[in-house]
């Protein structure tokens, strides 16, 4: 198959071929992402085999791990789908790679500081927002915790520079929001059809545009008096406050990443099954209700919070499970339409979308479990939230972000592909189930998380974990390996001149 | 600790003659290129950057900023900020009208721009020097001899001279960075490199300079508090310059064809 039959290329591709530059810059965003994936990930190794007690690493070391494991992991798996939903977009809505290239830089200068807090200073509070505890560590100074702040800062930042452009982009070729949203479709129940449609993937990228600069203003508030109260100008902060925030700001950024890649599954599986999958009433409904859904979903992070009031408790529960339903049932069942009986050929892009599918699912049926007001009671401080959150990260948001990427590689390079890397999309499947596997199965058992000594009993989970973990990485190397390869030729191809018609 | 801050200018008479020399030798090209038409971009606002530049080295190194960086590390830094990331860069831009068009310019200096404005050359020079300034041996050596002061001074103004200038030049120009790409890449190893320092400077448990606990008045805590100031005025406002710096390098893209057919 040539380059110019290749299917993805004419869903990456703008029509007149001037998305070029946007395309260099969206490809910076996913390789710099799963990247920082692949180092975050060895973190996770480390952990991993420490609570399984093949290694022994201090609790000072094991929490400043855990803190940049997974701040950097949630800010690394964005930006790759942040990637994928420009490249995507800009085929046929015009954005300009300037922006895009000043977002990457202020971004992953946020990234610097994260590193360079954890790594350097030594801050290993997580996510933890309250008086003392950053501010206060015992082996980290107030530096480290001001180093986090003005991390979290300069990725916030970066986000809504990125998200800010993109609403501009969309309603500068769609004249305006409305009709990026596609409402006067959507309120006349998908009667009216005067406004030109705008494909999924764009519907999409102003829907996470709105939540991204929603959740990166969330950021930007609770940094404010955090800082603040670190430099002595106010002595306290409301902590309720301060926890609704953080958790506006982190768990919309964690959904984001799910939902942004979820888009991609609409810009690039049709090219795969030779199906269109246009925006129907269903998909505009769906994905115009995630806007207001997505900001609520949060506070299921709050119930074991007595102060948190009822209303707000009984908010993230509805939340969690309307905004699960229809995303779900409109992109799942949607995707699986598509590929039922369409002579799909299971090369690697088509793999690891439906391995994406798979833990989207998995990861959300325990997400909605943990937002069980009851369970949650009894669940929430157990290995079962990272469980969920791992599904829908490792074989859900990054599965989608690598098969994007993969398409496009594969798409501008030309390159055959090989066997070997189609079996390594499997293992991927089979290491991350496992490696989840035994979260879940802990979480099960009540064994707590961030905890940096398990006991004896506890270890086995790990134990076992182990083996899935090093699959998982060994089939991401490869992956990232057989990428490496056609990364250059893909760089060069976009500035190219178009051959043929 | 900001008790030992001390509210005076310090004149050096021969700083402000090699200051002078510089702007008067640059007026001097300036104005040749001017009256003799060579250059498109020969103009005022060249000018004025250069004078700028030297104002803002003066102003950094002569005024109670660099009046108290024997006293308080905080003060250094920020006088080592202002060389680095505001003279520095202010004098590139105003230079870079005079070579703008590099054949016009004499061979060996022509090629001496083509190389050092490679960026791994002009990256590396800017790092090395940076981190070899800091390092306690040499900054203690610059701390009591005026003469190494004012050479590390100088290192650093033409270190970052040449690590700004493939930033500023434009792709068509000698050592222009071709890409949006290849800047943004720049501009990160360039923030990363002295955040890095700027962060083991903020979190060292130790002094790295005994020189500011020997002050009279300061101690030893009041030293090391002075140095994760110092450290954290590298760091953060370091980070603003670079994103700064993307917002003004990062130029809108050509319109570029592509390669497959769709």
């Amino acid at each position: 198959m040539t380059a110019a039959e290749r299917p993805v290329s004419t869903a990456l591709l703008a029509p007149d071929r001037s998305n070029g530059a946007a395309l260099r810059a969206s490809m910076a965003y996913m390789v710099a992402g799963l990247g920082t994936v692949l180092l975050m990930g060895l973190l996770g190794l480390l952990m991993r085999l420490d609570q399984a007690g093949m290694l022994v690493i201090s609790p000072a070391w094991f929490y400043r791990v855990m803190t940049l494991h997974g701040s950097g992991m949630i800010a690394a798996v964005l930006l790759a789908a942040l990637g994928g939903i420009a490249a995507a977009v800009s085929a046929t809505t015009p954005l300009s790679a300037r922006a895009l290239w000043i977002a990457l830089v202020v971004y992953m200068t946020g990234n610097g500081f994260v590193i360079f807090a954890t790594l350097v200073g030594g801050f290993g509070g997580g996510w933890t927002v309250l008086y003392p505890l950053p501010e206060h560590g015992i082996v980290w100074t107030l530096q480290a915790a001001l180093a986090i702040y003005a991390g979290y800062f300069f990725v916030a930042l970066g986000l809504l520079l990125f998200c800010v452009h993109i609403l501009f982009a969309m309603r500068r070729a769609h004249g305006s929001l409305a009709k990026a949203l596609a409402w006067r479709f959507l309120f006349s129940l998908g009667r009216d059809k005067r406004d030109a449609l705008p494909r999924p993937v764009e519907l999409i990228a102003v829907v996470i545009a709105i939540d991204g600069i929603a959740a990166a203003g969330a950021g930007l508030i609770y940094l404010v008096p955090l800082f603040a109260q670190a430099s002595g100008a106010i002595t306290t902060v409301d902590a309720l406050f301060a926890k609704n925030f953080v958790l506006l700001f982190g768990h919309t950024i964690a959904n984001l990443s799910i939902y942004i890649t979820a888009g991609l599954v609409y810009a690039a599986l049709p090219a795969y099954t030779g199906r269109a999958w246009p925006t129907s009433w269903p998909v505009a409904a769906a994905w115009n209700l995630i806007i207001p859904l997505m900001l609520l979903n949060y506070s299921h992070h709050l119930y074991a919070d007595f102060a948190q009031p009822v209303g707000l408790q009984l908010l993230g529960e509805i939340g969690s499970y309307a905004v699960a339903l229809p995303s779900f049932i409109v992109t799942i069942i949607g995707a699986l339409a598509l590929i039922y009986r369409s002579g799909i050929r299971w090369t690697v892009a088509p793999i690891l979308f439906a391995l994406g599918l798979w833990g989207w699912v998995f990861g959300g049926l325990g997400a909605l479990l943990d937002a069980t007001i009851p369970v949650n009671q009894v669940m929430h401080n157990t290995l079962w939230v990272p469980a969920h959150f791992h599904t829908y990260f490792v074989l859900g948001a990054l599965a989608f972000a690598l098969a994007y990427l993969w398409s496009i590689l594969d798409a501008l390079s030309g390159s055959s592909e090989r066997r070997g890397t189609r079996a390594a999309a499997w293992l991927y499947g089979i290491g991350g189930a496992g490696f989840i596997l035994m979260f879940f199965v802990s979480g099960a058992n009540s064994v707590p998380r961030r905890f940096a000594v398990h006991l004896p009993e506890w270890q086995v989970y790990a134990r076992i974990a182990v083996p899935f973990v090093l699959l998982l990485a060994l089939s991401l190397a490869w992956l990232s390996w057989d990428l490496s390869t056609r990364f250059g030729s893909a760089w060069r191809a976009t500035r190219r001149p178009v051959v043929g018609p | 600790m900001i008790d030992l801050f001390v509210w005076e200018w310090e004149w050096q008479l021969p700083l402000i003659a090699t200051l002078a020399i510089a702007e008067l030798g640059f007026i001097a090209v300036w104005a040749r290129r001017t009256s003799s038409g060579v250059g498109e971009r020969r103009s005022w606002p060249a000018l004025a950057l250069f004078t700028a530049g030297l104002l803002v080295f003066a102003l950094a190194v002569m005024s109670p900023i660099g009046a108290n960086d024997e006293r308080l590390l905080s003060s250094h830094m920020i006088e080592h900020d202002l060389l680095m990331w505001v003279a520095a860069p202010l004098l590139a831009l105003g230079s870079l009208a005079l070579v703008a068009d590099g054949r016009r310019l004499p061979a060996a200096l022509r090629r001496s721009i083509a190389f050092l404005a490679r960026p791994i050359v002009a990256f590396t020079i800017s790092t090395v020097l940076l981190w070899a300034w800091h390092a306690p041996p040499a900054y203690g050596l610059a701390l009591i001899s005026l003469p190494v002061h004012g050479v590390e001074h100088l290192s650093f103004i033409v270190a970052y001279i040449i690590y700004w200038w493939p930033l500023i030049a434009t792709p068509s120009m000698l050592g222009g960075l071709q890409s949006s790409a290849g800047r943004a890449g720049y501009l990160l190893a360039g923030a990363m490199q002295s955040g890095l320092l700027g962060a083991l400077l903020t979190f060292a448990t130790s002094l790295w300079y005994p020189h500011y606990a020997l002050v009279p008045g300061a101690t030893v805590a009041s030293a090391l508090a002075d140095q994760r100031l110092a450290g954290a005025i590298m760091w953060y406002p370091g980070a603003i310059v670079f994103a700064l710096a993307a917002a003004l390098t990062l130029r809108a893209p050509a319109t570029e064809p592509l390669a497959i057919a769709g």
